[in-house]
Parts: structure tokens; C-alpha cells; sequence
């Protein structure tokens, strides 16, 4: 009998103790995609039916029958494409299952007597066992692959597209198939019991991720300079488990275009590159295994001590950090420390032996656990690998991203794209947050600025250590502290990023020479980056209302190459002193395409959180009194006046006391809702004047209007001379600023006529040391202890 | 020829197989005697290379078993709990078996399942414990392999076909030569059956002889002796054992039977006669001599 033969006929005498496996899977495949297909197609054309009958209206250029036919397509994903979740779930399940199923006779002694007194060698049985496994499952797969293409091709689906899809759907399911059936394999191997190789499964799955999720909570609660744009730890979390990775791989698929279909090849070929080795080592494991191991807890005993101290240590860390986060006690956390490693170490014991009374068996190796458990801890604690004190060396630095959280200047920023679909190309919006901005297009090279920053985030990290550990309140000293990301770019192509927290004020001297220089400055404005030809406009707002600046290409583009030049010139100095006058949208060619298409089906390609009424307010860079050139060539255009709204203008002026720091006083306060007419006096009014005044919980609501006399309006024009209108006030946070104080003013060319509940205002806000003293007194507002004033770069220094 | 030199096999800290030599020869019956984990099964189980020796080595016909396919056609094994497929019928099995054993005769299995009274499209899992014996003997004789293992496989059978698979087994034996090698706990099981047993003791081999060997050079005899004489007395014998019932001796010698008849006949006794040893009287003596109390060792 050839070997061959013998394969073949093993095979069909093993396939006839699966047919139920053979049953199973085909009736989940066959609800999964032919069932599924037809479900759906039948509710497509029902729907269809009702759009043709109803005569119902798409919009321009889109007709039943192409929405039938974007539908029908959408069908090819969720049936024989990577979006059916049922196919990802029933493949998922029947790896474990086939895997468990498969090789289960050797937890039986009796079967493996039967299987290895035969004469055919182990490595066939593997095989036969093996390729069943795999064979059976995904045999299903293909035949009822092949009855949906079928359904799928009679309804005139295209053709094309469902061979593409089902071909790289097949490819990616029966790679990650491989996978994960051959980490079960290995699992079955490794035990002698169905139990244990159920929860050997479940930890050779889990045991990279929960590991990397263990080290990254000994960062976060040791280390403080950790940042979170490092993704390679979540990449291993990912990539540790066949799992995950699998359903990764389908996640990422499912989205793709199908003319991009061919990208996921590499990953599928990664997929089965692991598979195959996966097989290799179980069989390996196979030839390996001792018969006698059945029944036993693990096969080779070898792995004993191994397993468990590679269990027990992590197990016994993460219930230190437990009991440390919970009650932030050195008792309670020994006490996690101790109960995590008796319990695990004892519960292993108790397994490997299958007998209760030797839960104490083999101390020497819990204490080894402990050891190496209280050594991992104490490389965390003391930071013994020095992550937190890491900075490179000028000869490894190449350059750096700093992106320093107080010193932005353009809060919302976002770019317009276009991506493929079913062939057609779409637009849609994609906001980018300053940081993100920073980290991919700051190339800052001053070694030196870099290390000082650097150095003084460390000093902060290691002092907010010693306070901790010391258990004392962290004594920041006095001035502006802001949040610093760094991001290393070394010479060898590694990217390291740190958080630090600093002194701008300290360090005034180091961020000033950073601004100012061009490399900075090109990494957080975007609009530095602008190239005149892609400008088709510039728009303005101030005072909440933006306008098209009347400029030709010519006059454009003197504008921008103005607003850069002059941008480029701004010092720390200048916005700590000055308030953004105004605001200016260089609009490009992509952002109007955009806004057209926007504009035009009223249905934008909605992407994550993108609003459509945003669009008039995103990408605006503010203007400072001292970019004088660019403010003239705006007068040129006519824009000129860009003062305080006019009284004249203002129907009413509301400004509310959010005083209370925190809400408990706020509920604690007596409900005393009253309303009164009062008179004030100041330097400045003369004359007594009537506002209301509301209160509600302390909180002061207080309302002015022109009621027709000089004082009145002298108390309004006081108000709009010193406050800013909010968004102007948003791009600079070098400036002090009162949060708790609002105003909202009401113009008469928009609300007149309106009833209050449906009227619009403008919000400002003022400077802490600009706010009137009327204000001041109504408020019984008080500089010294307000906590809702940030103070900039104006921060008083105390000695 | 199965040959075992310096066997050892080993379960964590219990040495199962303790250094064994044997040699077991074809076309004999060998019984493999000894309690519960004295280590008949592992050896049983090294024998057919389901078990891998940690020292030594077991070979038939000069080749090593484990993993050797062409060794493994040679031999079928019948372990004390055969496994049979959930659901399975003799027919299934049969089926089975016919596609792992290159000689395995179909239709001789299908008419000792009929003569047997075995139902081949019956499902095993509804067989008493003394049918699915029946079976595995079936299939295990209808393998035609060379040598048959068969771990307490006469457990359960009923005395009637415990003696109808004694008759397969020595109809075969006849025929082709058949060696089947019996273990059991059970020294009466074996008595009719066995040519050469090997009694295992803690992983190890007390004795392995011939039963002929031992039939021949061990003797009891009943006697009455002259008056006054002690069966002590007559030095010419080796006595292993004297006892008396009143004046009716029963002593146990070693000896050739003809020089033990023509001693015993020079002492004039009233009334002597030779009679035979069981197999378990057999044991006791050579067990004895080797200073083991061998009701402890096996009943």
C-alpha cells in the first residue's frame, strides 16, 4: 500500500467520524451567504419596487436604478465579501472547534492506545487529522461560496467584482483560519486534558495582549513623560494574537475598495506564512509528544515550570496594580501582590497535579514568582530602564516635533480628500488636530532648545515622582506651565515621543528662540506652507461675521505672501501682548471643490466628526495688530473696520458669572431666584443707570440695554470696548483670559422682531485685567479668586 | 522473535518498567503474569510502540516497534478498554480495519461475527463489556498479523468463550503460526493456555520459563510413608515442601518425575502417587525460592 493511498483512505475513514462537523458547518455557511444573499436581495428589489412605484426622488444625477444598482453591490460585501461578520464568527468558532475535535483522542488514553498501535506513522495521523480540520471547514465555505455566486450572477451582479471579492475574501478567512486552528493545535498538544487545552487555548490567545495591556499599565501608573502616539505597542497587541490580528486583517479589508483588494495580499500572506509554521510546530509537537501524556495536565513536563512562572509573575503584578490603583495603599498593594501570586500559584498546582492538597507544592518556584514579580515592579518603580529620564544623544538626534499645547494659534484645521469607491471617487473631510499636525510636518533641528526643554520636562517628572512616592501635594512653582510633546526623530529612523510638562515662563528665553525660527513656525502654521497658485480666495471674520475678501489673484496672493512673511516675524512677546484683530481663510482649490460638492447635494461623505456647518469656520489663522502689512492691504480691499460692534448695532448685552469653581457650591448655594433693577456707579458712569440683575443659586445673570439715556449706552460701549470676540480670543492662549465671566451680545440686525428664546448672539469674552469694574461690582467678582482665569504669559509672578 | 533488552519506561518518579530482558518466541502462547502496576501494561504498550522506552530497547524481528509502520502491521494490539468509534458498528470497524491492516481478512471477521453471535450492523456502543471483548478478539484474529497482544483481554469473557478464543487462538496458532502474548492479573486464566509465562513484579521480572520446563522439574506427591517416617528423612529428594494430613503427606519436589518414582519407591512407602501442579502451585514454589511470597504478589 502506498503511503499515498493509505493518506487518502485514512482520510475518508476520519472524514466519516466528522460528519456531523460536515453537517454543522455547511448549515452555518449556508445561512451565512446563500441564505443571507438571497435575504437581501429580495429586500433591495422590494425596496426598489417601492422607489419606482412612489416615483421617489434622489437628487441630482441619482436615479432608481443606480441606487438600486450601488445597493446590489453592497450585497457582494455583506454575503461573499469581508463585512459578513457571520462568516468571520462561524470561521473563528470552527477553528477552536475542529482544532479541540480534532486531536482530542490524545487527552484519552484508550484512544490513543487505538491511534498509535495502528501501524501507520503519527505524522500521517497528524496530517490526515490535520488537513481535515481544515479541509472540512472550509469545503463548506466553497460550496456555498459557489451557490451565492451563483444567486449573486442570476441578478445580474457584476461578475467581475464577485470573483475579486470572493477570491481575496477566501484567501483572508482560510489564512486566518490556519492560524488560529494551528495555536489550537498546539494548545491540544502542549495539554493531556480537553479542560486544560480549553484554557491553554485561551491563554496562548490572550497572553501577548494581556501581557503588552499588563506593561502598559506599569507605564502609565510609573512612568509620566508616557505618550500615547508610540503605536507599537498597541501594533503588538494586535499582531500577538492570531485572533486579533485575523480580525484586524477583515476589519481593514472590509473597507478597501476593491481595486485595492490586492494590499491586503501581503497580510494574507504574513497570515499563511504563520499558519504553515504553526502546523510545522504542532506537528513537531506531535512527534514529540509522549502517549502516556493523556490525562495529564500538560504533556511535557518540562513545561511545567515554565508555564506557570510565565503566568504567575504577570498575574501577580497586575493584582499589585490592582489593589494600588483601587486604594493607592503600600498594605493593600502587598496584599494584591501576595493573594495574586498564592492563589495563581496554588490554583496551578492544583491543576498540574488534579489534586487539592498540593496547593502548596513546589514553593521554591513561588518564590521565584515573587521574585521576578517584585523585580518587574521595582524596574517600573524606579524606572530602572529609564524612560522617563530618556533624551538622545546629539549624535542620534536628527530632528524634533514640539508641539507645545498652550502656544497653538489655530484650533480647528482640517483638509479635504478624495478616496475611491466602486470606482467612483468621492470627497470627504478630514479634520487633523494640531498635534497631528506638529508630529507630521515639524522638522525642528536646534539640538540644543530641544535638550533644554527636554531637561526640564525630566526635572518636572522626576519631582511629581518623589512627591508621589513621598506622598506630598507636587509644588509647581509659579508661572505658565504647559503641556510639551516631543517627538525624537533620530538618525536611524526610529521615532521617540515623550510628554513632558513645563514652565514657559522659566523657560521663556528657550521657547522664544524656538518660535522664532522658521523650522518651528512651519511645523504649526499650516498656512505657511500655502503655495499662491493653489488660493482661490481669501474670506475674513471678525465679529462673527465673514465675508469674501474683494481680491484678485494678484492682490491674493500679495496677501498670503504678506500674512506669512509677517507670521513668520511674530514673537511670543507680541502675542502676549496683542489680541488677534481679525481672521483670515486662505481658501485652496481642494477646499472650494470641496465646499461646491458640499454645497451642491446637500449630502456630504459624512467622516467621523465632521459637521457640515463647520465648513465656515475651520481653517481661519488669526491677524495681529502688528501684522501691519497685511492689515493694509485688507483696508485696500476695504476692509477697515475691524473695531467692537457699535451700540448702535446692539439690541441687548448678557454676561453671566460662572463663579463658582465647582458644581457642589453651585447646589449648596440657596435657590434664590430673584430679578431687580440696580443703579451703579463707577469711574466711568457717572450716573446711575438701570440694569437687571438675575440670580439663580448665587449665580448672576446680569442684562443691559439701551433704554434710551447716555448712561446706558455708555455702560454698553464700556463692555464692547473691552471684550473679544470669542473665536479671535480662541486663537491666542498667550493672552489672560476670564472663563468664568460670558457675554453674549445681541445684534438688532438679526434678532429684532424674533421672539428671546430664538434669538442669536455673539459670544465674547474678556481679558482678566480688562474686565469694567461695574461689571467687577454686580458680579461681586474678585481677580484673587477666580479660578477660571488663565493669565497666558501675563501670569503674575509671586515671590 | 520479540525481544526486550534493559527496558525501562518511566511516569514522572514511578519507574513503571524497571530494566527488563525478555525474549518471546513465535509460535508460542506467552502470558505476562503480575498485579496491578507491576507494569504489564506498559510493557504491552512499548511493545506495540504506543509508548516510547526512556532506556532500552524492544524490537521484533530485530526492529525496533515505535514508529515503524512495517514492524506494526506484525502485531494487533487489544487493549483492556478497546476504543471503539462513537457510534460505530462491527461493520464500521471492520471497514476500518481492513484499510490500516494490509492482511486483514474480511470475510473470516465477518463469519466469526456470525458464529459468534455478533450483529456486524449493530452499534457497539450497545454491546455488553464481555461482547466488545468478543469483537476486538474477532478483529484482532482477523488482522492476520504475527503476533496478537492482548492486554486482560479474557476479563469478562464467559468461561464457554473464554475457551472458544483459547480455540481461535490455538487453531491459528496451528495454522500460521500465530504468537499471541496475554497479559493478566489472573494466573488460573492462564493456566491452560500459556507455553511460556513471564511473571512481572514492580517494573521488573521475577521469572520467564517455559511451563513445560517448570511442569517438568517441579512434582508433588502424595504419600503414606512407613510408620514413624518423615518425608525429611528421604535426603535423595530436593523438597521444596512437606505437609501432612495425618499420615497422608503431600510434599513438593524438584526433580526428574523417574528418579523422583525410583526414590521414592526404595523407601517402600504404603501408598505414593505423582500428581500435577497447577500453574499457581508452580509459581508459589519458584516464587518462594526466590524469596517472594507470591499469594501476595498475585492473588
Amino acid at each position: 500500500m502506498t503511503s499515498k493511498s493509505l493518506f487518502f483512505r485514512f482520510m475518508c475513514e476520519d472524514l466519516k467520524q466528522k460528519l456531523w462537523a460536515v453537517g454543522l458547518s455547511f448549515l452555518c455557511f449556508f445561512l451565512a451567504m446563500p441564505v443571507n444573499a438571497a435575504m437581501n436581495l429580495s429586500i433591495i428589489q422590494k425596496t426598489y419596487d417601492n422607489w419606482v412605484r412612489n416615483g421617489t426622488v434622489f437628487g441630482d444625477g441619482i436615479t432608481a436604478e443606480s441606487r438600486y444598482a450601488e445597493r446590489l453591490l453592497d450585497v457582494i460585501e455583506t454575503t461573499i465579501g469581508l463585512e459578513n461578520v457571520w462568516n468571520v464568527t462561524v470561521i473563528t468558532v470552527a477553528s477552536i472547534v475542529m482544532a479541540l475535535t480534532g486531536f482530542m483522542y490524545l487527552h484519552s488514553k484508550k484512544q490513543t492506545d487505538f491511534y498509535h498501535s495502528i501501524p501507520i506513522k503519527r505524522e500521517l495521523i497528524f496530517m490526515v487529522k490535520y488537513v481535515n480540520g481544515v479541509a472540512i471547514i472550509f469545503s463548506m465555505y466553497l460550496l456555498n461560496l459557489l451557490l451565492t455566486i451563483g444567486i449573486l450572477l442570476m441578478n445580474q451582479i457584476d461578475a467581475a467584482t464577485v470573483f475579486t471579492t470572493s477570491m481575496i475574501t477566501f484567501c483572508v478567512h482560510i489564512s486566518g483560519y490556519l492560524m488560529n486552528f494551528g495555536l489550537m493545535v498546539i494548545a491540544v498538544m502542549l495539554t493531556g486534558n480537553f479542560f486544560i487545552s480549553i484554557l491553554g487555548g485561551m491563554i496562548l490567545f490572550a497572553y501577548v495582549p494581556s501581557v503588552i495591556a499588563l506593561v502598559q499599565g506599569l507605564m502609565y501608573l510609573f512612568f509620566n513623560t508616557i505618550n500615547l502616539r508610540d503605536v507599537r505597542m498597541e501594533m503588538m497587541m494586535v499582531h500577538g494574537s492570531p485572533i486579533s490580528y485575523y480580525i484586524e486583517t477583515v476589519i481593514n479589508g472590509a473597507g478597501m475598495e476593491y481595486e485595492k483588494y490586492g494590499q491586503l495580499m501581503g497580510t494574507v500572506g504574513i497570515m499563511f506564512v504563520v499558519g504553515l509554521l504553526m502546523a510545522l510546530a504542532s506537528l513537531l509537537l506531535y512527534k514529540k509528544r509522549p502517549s502516556e501524556a493523556s490525562g495529564k495536565a500538560l504533556s511535557f513536563p518540562i513545561t511545567k515550570a515554565p508555564s506557570k512562572i510565565l503566568l504567575v509573575v504577570p498575574i501577580t503584578i497586575a493584582t499589585s496594580i490592582l489593589f494600588w490603583n483601587i486604594y493607592y495603599s503600600l498594605p493593600w498593594t502587598v496584599f494584591g501582590f501576595v493573594m495574586g501570586l498564592v492563589v495563581t500559584h496554588a490554583l496551578v498546582e492544583i491543576i498540574y497535579h488534579f489534586e487539592f492538597a498540593k496547593l502548596f507544592a513546589n514553593l521554591h518556584h513561588m518564590g521565584l514568582c515573587a521574585g521576578l514579580a517584585l523585580a518587574v515592579i521595582l524596574v517600573f518603580r524606579y524606572d530602572l530602564l529609564g524612560y522617563d529620564r530618556y533624551k538622545p544623544t546629539e549624535k542620534e538626534f536628527e530632528y524634533a516635533s514640539v508641539y507645545a499645547e498652550n502656544l497653538r494659534d489655530n484650533p480647528d484645521y482640517g483638509l479635504p480628500y478624495y478616496y475611491e469607491s466602486n470606482g467612483v471617487s468621492h470627497q470627504s473631510w478630514r479634520y487633523m488636530s494640531m498635534d497631528q499636525y506638529v508630529v507630521d510636518h515639524m522638522k525642528y533641528t536646534d539640538y540644543e532648545v530641544v535638550s533644554k526643554l527636554s531637561d526640564a520636562g525630566i526635572r518636572e517628572s522626576e519631582m511629581k515622582k518623589e512627591a508621589l512616592y513621598n506622598n506630598v501635594d507636587m509644588q509647581y512653582s509659579n508661572g505658565y506651565w504647559t503641556q510639551l510633546e516631543v517627538g525624537y526623530h533620530l538618525k536611524n529612523g526610529r521615532t521617540v515621543y515623550r510628554n513632558y510638562y513645563v514652565n514657559l515662563t522659566e523657560l521663556r528665553e528657550t521657547f522664544d528662540q524656538m518660535y522664532e525660527s522658521a523650522e518651528y513656525k512651519q511645523g504649526i502654521v499650516p498656512v505657511l506652507s500655502y503655495d499662491p497658485a493653489n488660493i482661490i480666495g481669501i474670506f475674513e471674520n471678525h465679529n462673527s461675521k465673514i465675508q469674501e475678501v474683494n481680491a484678485d489673484e494678484t492682490l491674493c496672493a500679495e496677501i498670503l505672501e504678506a500674512y506669512k512673511e509677517e507670521m513668520k516675524a511674530l514673537t511670543l512677546e507680541e502675542r502676549s501682548k496683542e489680541t488677534p484683530v481679525t481672521s483670515l481663510r486662505f481658501l485652496t482649490i481642494a477646499e472650494y471643490e470641496y465646499i461646491c460638492t458640499v454645497s451642491h447635494d446637500k449630502n456630504p461623505n459624512f467622516s467621523g466628526d465632521f459637521r457640515i456647518e463647520d465648513m465656515s469656520v475651520v481653517n481661519f489663522f488669526p491677524v495681529y495688530p502688528s501684522f501691519v502689512k497685511t492689515l493694509q492691504l485688507l483696508e485696500k480691499v476695504g476692509i477697515d473696520d475691524l473695531g467692537s460692534v457699535s451700540v448702535e448695532d446692539v439690541l441687548r448685552i448678557e454676561l453671566f458669572s460662572d463663579y463658582y469653581t465647582d458644581e457642589k457650591a453651585y447646589y449648596d448655594a440657596p435657590s434664590d431666584y430673584y430679578e431687580e433693577r440696580v443703579s451703579v456707579m463707577t469711574d466711568k458712569v457717572t450716573m446711575p443707570y438701570p440694569a437687571t440683575v438675575t440670580a439663580e443659586h448665587g449665580l448672576r445673570t446680569i442684562t443691559l440695554e439701551d433704554d434710551g439715556t447716555a448712561e446706558s449706552v455708555a455702560c454698553m460701549e464700556e463692555v464692547l470696548e473691552y471684550a473679544v470676540y470669542e473665536d479671535l480670543m480662541n486663537l491666542n492662549g498667550l493672552q489672560s483670559r476670564e472663563y468664568g465671566i460670558t457675554v453674549r451680545v445681541y445684534l438688532k440686525d438679526e434678532n429684532e422682531g424674533r421672539p428671546i428664546g430664538s434669538q442669536e448672539f455673539v459670544p465674547y469674552q474678556f481679558h482678566a485685567d480688562e474686565i469694567p469694574q461695574f461689571i467687577k461690582d454686580l458680579f461681586e467678582y474678585d481677580t484673587r479668586v477666580s479660578k477660571n482665569i488663565s493669565y497666558g504669559l501675563n501670569i503674575p509672578i509671586e515671590n | 522473535m520479540i525481544e526486550a533488552k534493559n527496558l525501562t519506561k518511566r511516569y514522572d518518579d514511578i519507574v513503571a518498567v524497571d530494566h527488563i530482558n525478555a525474549k518471546i518466541r513465535e509460535g508460542y502462547v506467552y502470558g505476562l503474569i503480575g498485579t496491578n502496576g507491576a507494569g504489564k501494561s506498559t510493557f504491552l504498550r512499548m511493545a506495540c510502540g504506543i509508548l516510547k522506552p526512556d532506556e532500552g530497547t524492544i524490537q521484533i524481528n530485530g526492529e525496533d516497534v515505535f514508529e515503524n509502520p512495517k514492524v506494526k502491521e506484525k502485531f494487533f494490539y487489544i487493549s483492556d478498554e478497546q476504543y471503539f468509534f462513537p457510534n460505530a458498528t462491527p461493520k464500521d470497524m471492520t471497514v476500518y480495519y481492513k484499510s490500516v491492516y494490509p492482511a486483514f481478512d474480511e470475510s473470516r471477521c465477518y463469519k466469526l461475527l456470525e458464529s459468534f453471535n455478533l450483529d456486524k450492523k449493530r452499534k457497539i456502543s450497545t454491546f455488553s463489556k464481555g461482547m466488545k471483548k468478543q469483537l476486538s478478539v474477532i478483529l484482532g484474529i482477523s488482522a492476520n498479523t504475527d503476533y496478537i497482544f492482548c492486554d486482560e483481554t479474557f476479563d469478562g469473557l464467559d468461561p464457554v468463550m473464554r475457551q472458544t478464543v483459547k480455540s481461535l487462538f490455538a487453531n491459528d496458532m496451528a495454522e500460521r503460526n500465530l504468537t499471541p502474548i496475554i497479559a493478566s492479573h489472573n494466573l488460573r486464566e492462564l493456566e491452560d493456555i500459556c507455553d511460556h509465562v513471564g511473571l512481572l513484579h514492580k517494573g521488573g521480572i521475577l521469572l520467564s520459563k517455559d511451563l513445560d520446563d517448570m511442569k517438568l522439574n517441579i512434582h508433588k506427591i502424595q504419600c503414606v510413608l512407613k510408620d514413624g517416617m518423615k518425608a525429611e528423612e528421604i535426603k535423595e529428594l530436593n523438597i521444596i515442601k512437606a505437609e501432612y494430613r495425618g499420615s497422608l503427606a503431600t510434599i513438593t519436589v524438584r526433580g526428574v518425575k523417574s528418579e523422583i518414582e525410583a526414590i521414592m519407591k526404595s523407601y517402600e512407602p504404603v501408598f505414593f502417587e505423582m500428581i500435577p501442579l497447577s500453574l499457581e502451585e508452580i509459581f508459589i514454589s519458584e516464587t518462594e525460592v526466590a524469596g517472594y511470597d507470591i499469594k501476595k504478589l498475585i492473588f
